[in-house]
């Protein structure tokens, strides 16, 4: 008897769970084929140290200046997690321009493991809503830092398609002159460099003041990207832009940068979506 | 002719479990029983509560903060670990116990200690220690019984007057586990779980054949008591053909499938109800045995079998190494296969190819992840009936037997 209560039991709690669980797929599969056949690819951008989610403004009106107009999405992720948005997408835009920011943008390795965590929701959050698979990343000075620390911690090839990232700038080595100081983050990034994606495309640009570095960041830290990336993803480009506008501040707006963008990350989405 | 079948595999059943060593195996067994019953249900409430990807907070929606402040996932999950060392520990143990004590071996704790100590070094993976769930019963056994035979044999060409912490046992002691370390790498190296789980990335386990094969090939290993990859353990989503298919149906809605027939859509949703071979069968035929143990058993090991763990069934009968349990483990899984096989090709049935929430009961599969939920409650139904009627002989002998034995 206490047998057949539990089966009884047992049977009604299946078919519980099996009503929540049919509608946990129908949804998961609605929102799964949203997201598969969606052609929205943005262009994600994710500022450095100490900038806010305004940084890339004047490179998004420089950008803007070729048709098609890209419409523009600012989220600001604050300590705790809470994302606030900020514009919008326009509804027939597919290739809109994303910036995640972060309300503690103080520099250092342990708090670019914070805004990685930070960037991982607000990633999450913008597939619910916009319900898009591929997406191009833009990093500038820390801000490619974080890429890196996503795609080697936290980038799911089953829910995310990255198939380019330019870095602006940025310092794998910190401020570290020297290739044969290996910071802790240089050291912990190629380290796990085999976790990152094969089919990735990387350009990491490095600006030159006076040749040693961009007036902030020594260009041998930028260039030891080659170390984490090279022969570890599809292919690795090193390029340097030198003159009056290849300040490290002055880097998002360099119209070299603006043309290398425009070339290696806006029209190859645009001719994938097409 | 069956009862003669039965005969041939129960006299091979009996002649592997009454010799002294299998006898000591099934009491390490079923003394291990009560610390892996703790050690399965507590990871059943981390898995149904208290994980991030719980089962409870997936399907009901519930967000989980309150069970988070009771319980950090991190530090639930290292301790679930450190718990799933003591079950593989206290196995060591009461194995070289049983062993020792049945050879009128008198002094067994240094034999224990370098046998725990030793199989630690053997199983620890890098910054990983050994848990339950990745337990490999053949390896483990294998290397206790070597270390206790040799142990045996050493300590009868002693002069018995030798205290037992002398230092020629200690030198013993040493030995062998210098022999677990130096053996260390290889173990780990040749992991035959990776090398089946690169295999059934081929499309071969797409065709009749192939799966067939996994039919055959799967329970035996089981068995065995050899560590199997978690395509054949449990999640099967990963497999190229699966996504492809889950990618087709995205995209196309009312589009054949590339793959119809594979690993998830036949093995995974059919014959692994309660774990490899349908056992949750076994539970269910154990809460009517005649034997109270027995019944016992089938009490204990009716939720987590629900929620597709077998573990308390493959220690308490034991089904280590026991042909009573393979011989229909096979049936069930070569019949669960065929049948889902041939009711997908003959489009009697949508194949499965949705995915599931982490943790569903398996024999819930079919239904969930299926277009068409009439003809796989059907199947499920047929299937699970079948495998009733497989098991039934058997599991009737098996708990016979240990009632002839008292």
């Amino acid at each position: 008897m206490k047998n057949k209560i539990i089966l009884g039991i047992s049977l009604v709690f299946l078919i519980i769970l099996g009503i929540y669980g049919n509608h946990w797929v129908t949804q998961t599969s609605t929102n799964q084929a949203k997201i598969q056949n969606s052609r929205m690819t943005p262009i994600i951008f994710i500022p450095g140290s100490s900038a806010t989610i305004n940084r890339f403004d004047q490179l998004f009106s420089l950008l803007n200046e070729t048709p098609p107009a890209h419409s523009v999405l600012k989220v600001q992720v604050d300590r705790n997690g809470k994302l606030t948005y900020i514009g919008n997408i326009n509804a027939n835009d597919q290739q809109p321009f994303i910036v995640v920011g972060f309300e503690n943008n103080d520099d250092g390795y342990n708090n670019i493991k914070k805004q990685t965590k930070w960037l991982t929701t607000a990633l999450t959050s913008l597939q619910e809503r916009y319900h898009f698979k591929t997406f191009s990343a833009v990093g500038h000075s820390n801000g490619g830092l974080i890429w890196t620390n996503y795609l080697e911690k936290y980038y799911d090839r089953q829910t995310f398609n990255l198939p380019t990232l330019m870095t602006l700038g940025t310092p794998f080595n910190f401020s570290e002159p020297s290739l044969q100081q290996r910071t802790e983050m240089l050291k912990d990034f190629i380290q796990a460099s085999d976790k990152l994606p094969p089919d990735l495309t990387m350009f990491s640009i490095a600006g030159t003041d006076d040749y040693t570095n961009d007036g902030l960041v020594p260009i041998q830290s930028v260039i030891a990207g080659r170390y984490i990336y090279q022969k570890r993803i599809k292919a690795y480009t090193q390029i340097t832009v030198s003159g009056d506008n290849a300040q490290h501040s002055n880097l998002p707006d360099n119209p070299e940068i603006v043309k290398l963008i425009q070339t290696n990350i806006i029209n190859p989405l645009n001719a994938q979506n097409k | 002719m069956a009862t003669y079948l039965m005969n041939l595999i129960l006299n091979w059943d009996q002649k592997i479990y009454q010799k002294r060593t299998m006898q000591a195996v099934r009491i390490a067994m079923k003394q291990t029983l009560p610390i892996l019953a703790i050690d399965v249900y507590l990871r059943l409430i981390f898995k149904l509560f208290f994980s991030p990807d719980s089962l409870f907070a997936n399907v009901f929606n519930v967000h989980l903060s309150f069970f988070h402040s009771i319980a950090n996932p991190t530090q639930s999950q290292f301790a679930l670990s450190i718990l799933d060392t003591i079950v593989v520990m206290v196995y060591v143990t009461s194995l070289t116990h049983s062993f020792l004590t049945v050879r009128n071996v008198k002094h067994v704790i240094v034999p224990i200690l370098t046998n725990v100590v030793a199989t630690y070094f053997l199983l620890v993976e890098k910054y990983q220690i050994p848990d339950h769930s990745t337990m490999q019963y053949l390896l483990l056994t294998g290397v206790t019984l070597f270390s206790s035979q040799s142990y045996n044999w050493y300590q009868k060409r002693m002069n018995p007057n030798v205290q037992p912490y002398a230092i020629r046992y200690l030198l013993w002691s040493g030995f062998i586990i210098m022999l677990c370390v130096s053996a260390h790498p290889i173990v780990q190296q040749s992991n035959i779980q990776i090398w089946l789980s690169e295999i059934l990335y081929q499309p071969f386990f797409t065709s009749f054949i192939g799966l067939l094969l996994v039919a055959l090939l799967t329970p035996i290993l089981f068995v065995l008591g050899l560590r199997l990859p978690t395509e054949l353990m449990s999640d099967q989503t990963t497999l190229n053909v699966v996504v492809l298919n889950l990618d087709t149906m995205l995209s196309h809605a009312n589009v054949l499938l590339p793959f119809p027939e594979n690993l998830y859509s036949t093995y995974g949703a059919f014959s692994l109800f309660g774990g490899i071979g349908n056992s949750l069968v076994i539970s269910i035929l154990l809460l009517f045995a005649h034997s109270k143990r027995h019944r016992q058993l089938g009490l204990i090991s009716w939720f987590p079998s629900l929620f597709n763990n077998n573990q308390l069934l493959y220690n308490g009968l034991p089904m280590f190494l026991r042909p009573l349990i393979l011989v229909p483990m096979i049936l069930v899984s070569i019949m669960s296969i065929t049948i889902s096989y041939l009711t997908i090709a003959l489009h009697l049935m949508a194949p499965p190819v949705f995915m599931t929430p982490v943790g569903m009961p398996t024999i819930l599969t079919p239904t969930l992840a299926s277009n068409s939920h009439l003809s796989a409650i059907i199947v499920t139904i047929i299937i699970f009936g079948l495998s009733i009627l497989i098991y039934k002989p058997f599991i009737k002998q098996l708990t016979m037997e240990e009632l002839n034995e008292k």
